[in-house]
């Protein structure tokens, strides 16, 4: 199983903070939290992609017990 | 002084407290080309009233309260004013920007800028109305909190000024802290606050608690119709942007705690580690999910920042970024309801939420080491809010916290972890995951702040990912960025409005080629930068869309400026307030880092995760045009027309 979070805007406003399901790259979680959210599959294609804490591609292959996170870019402090 | 310049009112008062005598200060149309506004003018003014000898808690200190040309211009975010003086904190020169309306009305009262030095024989308010200086007696306001100071405020200008009838007007406050002179005491302002450097101290040492501002000038610009066409562009951009139309609207500056925990640079147990198991707990994305009421902004802005918390039934401002780094992972607490209400009593009492967190921080790891038995130890918050009321109050311990870091760790040792820089508390960002960052809080004019520091890390993991650890190319950068923020700041307008200096879909794209590309480019462009640095003016055009504030500062003033001018502006403004501090005594061993963060790796299997200082700033001083020792040449003051003392 494989957790997926969501962060900054991205969650707000697809109202999906976290799942855990099985699969195999960040591509197909994208792809996942599309159905799940409606939200569009591009979008969420073009974010930051963070798999245990280290930025990966959208090409990256996930295994059993990772945490990917999907967030896009801030600002302003 | 009358102006030919549009954008200003034409006149700078000065106040004596101790005499009650008003006089104009003079300032010519060359010091409005030359200083602009803002933080700048301010530097400009102390640098010539203030000599070496002068301490920030005496009579000779001033408070200069400045606007910029682009305050009530119509610009987008351009409602801030700045106040400047010598800081009780720091001992040096501080600038202390803040939103709300102050600034507005300041020129709505014919003012361009307010003086005031001396001391009152015993506490008052000044009003002023339409250019008419009234001191009234503030015993009735004294010791009271920032809040109930400011209604009480609006009653007695509605029963005497308005004749029964609510007058509208701009007003700063101070709270407990700043007539007990915490060394971090803000000045207060509706709900913002010019929070850095202990502003509100030296109102507070000068028996004053408020000023009232109210008139009915109004501010001519030099083209108005052509800066009314470029003003809605420029909104309709920054509503556009990535980050100024989405982001900061829906999570202000709370939506960076997640990212900073991605990229472990979130301060965490007083900057010991970058990342904090709770992050979530007390992060802008839950406090946008289960506790924000509303967004709310300054006058005139576009991304409304701000959030709107309730607090024990009523509706009140929420914490910034800051805040919640340094009060949630700072000190190892995810009670993220305590933090909207610390972040609310701290308003009230009118300190700064940053060096009173970092220094919080700083006494529970001295306590926890042994060198300090004050009773304060990480994850646990009660009795929080009473601390803080004992250091308003200068009470039991809080009287030494109310001193900050730099002067508690003197006292009681542990200066590798006591995390500020030339006396002023660094902010939430942990720098050893961001050493661009780093080098600008170290070297950064009022001491350890971000913004001040060019804020590198907005490239170096939060809305771009230009690698962290490099220092390569970071020094060139910062001086870029210091000088583009400190012109922006000087004409009036929110800083915030510069993040849209990057292309939209360089933000909104991270996995683009073109974003990879930049990203991966930047550490290897130092050379061209230092150009750019060298030769300003070479870039003799405005840049359209992405930074519309040099066309703006032209439209508005009627003054010749190109980008390259503007920014030649900026490092005129931040190279004077360097020189200022080193006749206070600042040189190359000030600019500094607590050991921690230079020494130590965050990470002990990485060596790159510390700043590498002493690397950086040599470059960095080389770009500048400042001696090895960091102080400017007489070459650089004479070419930024800078005179030299």
């Amino acid at each position: 199983m494989v957790r997926i979070k969501l962060f900054g805007v991205l969650r707000l406003k697809t109202g999906f903070k976290e799942t855990e399901t099985n699969v195999s790259s960040v591509r197909e979680a994208c792809e996942i939290v599309s159905r799940a959210t409606g939200w569009n599959e591009k979008d969420l294609k073009r974010c930051i992609f963070m798999v245990n804490g280290k930025q990966s591609k959208l090409s990256a292959a996930l295994q059993d017990g990772d945490e990917l996170v999907l967030m896009a870019p801030s600002g302003g402090g | 002084m009358a102006t030919n310049y549009g954008g200003y009112m034409g006149k700078v008062m000065l106040i004596d407290l101790s005499t009650g005598q008003t006089q104009e200060y003079p300032w010519s149309d060359r010091e409005r080309r030359l200083f602009l506004g803002g933080k700048t003018m301010a530097a400009k003014i102390l640098g010539d009233c203030l000599s070496p000898d002068v301490t920030p808690l005496s009579e000779e200190n001033m408070l200069v309260i400045t606007t910029g040309p682009f305050t009530g211009s119509g610009a987008p975010s351009s409602s801030r004013f700045n106040i400047s003086t010598l800081s009780p904190l720091t001992g040096i020169l501080t600038s202390s920007n803040c939103g709300g309306n102050f600034g507005y009305y300041l020129k709505k009262a014919g003012l361009d800028a307010l003086i005031i030095r001396g001391k009152s024989p015993s506490p008052m308010w000044l009003e002023i109305q339409n250019e008419t200086f009234t001191l009234h007696d503030a015993g009735d306001l004294w010791g009271t909190m920032t809040g109930e100071a400011q209604t009480l405020l609006d009653a007695k200008l509605q029963e005497t000024t308005g004749n029964g009838k609510p007058v509208k007007n701009g007003k700063i406050v101070i709270g407990p802290a700043g007539e007990n002179l915490v060394s971090y005491a803000s000045v207060v302002s509706n709900e913002r606050l010019a929070g850095r450097g202990g502003v509100g101290c030296v109102m507070g040492w000068k028996n004053l608690k408020a000023v009232t501002v109210s008139g009915n000038h109004t501010v001519n610009v030099k083209c108005p119709e052509k800066l009314s066409k470029l003003n809605k562009s420029w909104f309709r951009y920054l509503r556009k942007h990535p980050l100024t139309g989405d982001q900061l609207p829906r999570m202000g500056t709370a939506g960076l705690v997640s990212i900073m925990q991605m990229r472990g640079q979130l301060s965490t147990k007083n900057y010991n580690y970058g990342q904090f198991d709770d992050f979530d707990m007390v992060s802008g994305e839950t406090l946008a999910e289960e506790y924000n009421i509303v967004n709310k902004g300054c006058l005139s802005c576009p991304i409304k920042c701000a959030r709107t918390v309730e607090v024990d039934g009523k509706a009140v401002k929420g914490p910034e970024l800051e805040t919640l780094g340094l009060l949630g992972s700072g000190i190892l607490n995810h009670d993220l309801p305590a933090i909207l209400k610390w972040n609310y009593e701290l308003d009230e009492l009118g300190m700064d939420t940053i060096s009173a967190a970092s220094t919080l921080g700083y006494a529970m790891e001295a306590n926890e080491k042994g060198l300090w038995d004050n009773g304060l130890s990480f994850g646990s918050i009660d009795g929080i809010s009473a601390l803080w009321e004992d250091i308003a109050y200068r009470r039991g311990v809080g009287d030494e916290l109310a001193n900050g870091s730099r002067w508690c760790s003197e006292k009681y040792g542990g200066k590798e972890f006591a995390n500020h820089a030339k006396g002023m508390e660094l902010a939430a960002y942990e720098p050893r995951r961001s050493v661009g960052l780093g080098l600008g809080y170290a070297v950064s004019n009022r001491g350890g702040c971000h913004l001040n520091g060019g804020y590198m890390i907005i490239v170096e993991g939060l809305a771009l990912n230009v690698d962290p650890q490099t220092p390569h190319a970071k020094p060139d950068f910062t001086v870029i960025f210091q000088d583009l923020m400190e012109v922006v700041s000087s004409c009036g307008q929110c800083l915030f409005t510069t993040y849209a200096f990057f292309p939209p879909p360089l933000i909104s794209n991270p996995q683009s080629w073109y974003t990879k590309l930049f990203c991966a480019a930047v550490p290897h462009i130092g050379g061209v930068l230092r150009l750019l640095n060298k030769f300003p003016r070479v870039v003799c055009f405005h840049l359209p869309v992405i930074f519309n504030q040099s066309k703006a500062l032209h439209l508005v003033t009627g003054m010749p400026v190109t980008f390259g001018s503007f920014l030649k502006a900026g490092k005129r403004g931040y190279t004077l307030e360097r020189y200022i501090n080193t006749r206070f005594g600042i040189t190359a061993k000030d600019d500094t880092l607590p050991s921690r963060l230079t020494d130590v790796p965050q990470d002990p299997r990485d060596e790159t995760t510390k700043v590498p200082l002493e690397r950086m700033k040599k470059v960095y001083y080389h770009a500048r045009g400042w001696d090895q020792n960091g102080v400017p040449t007489s070459r650089t003051l004479k070419k930024l027309s800078i005179e030299k003392r």
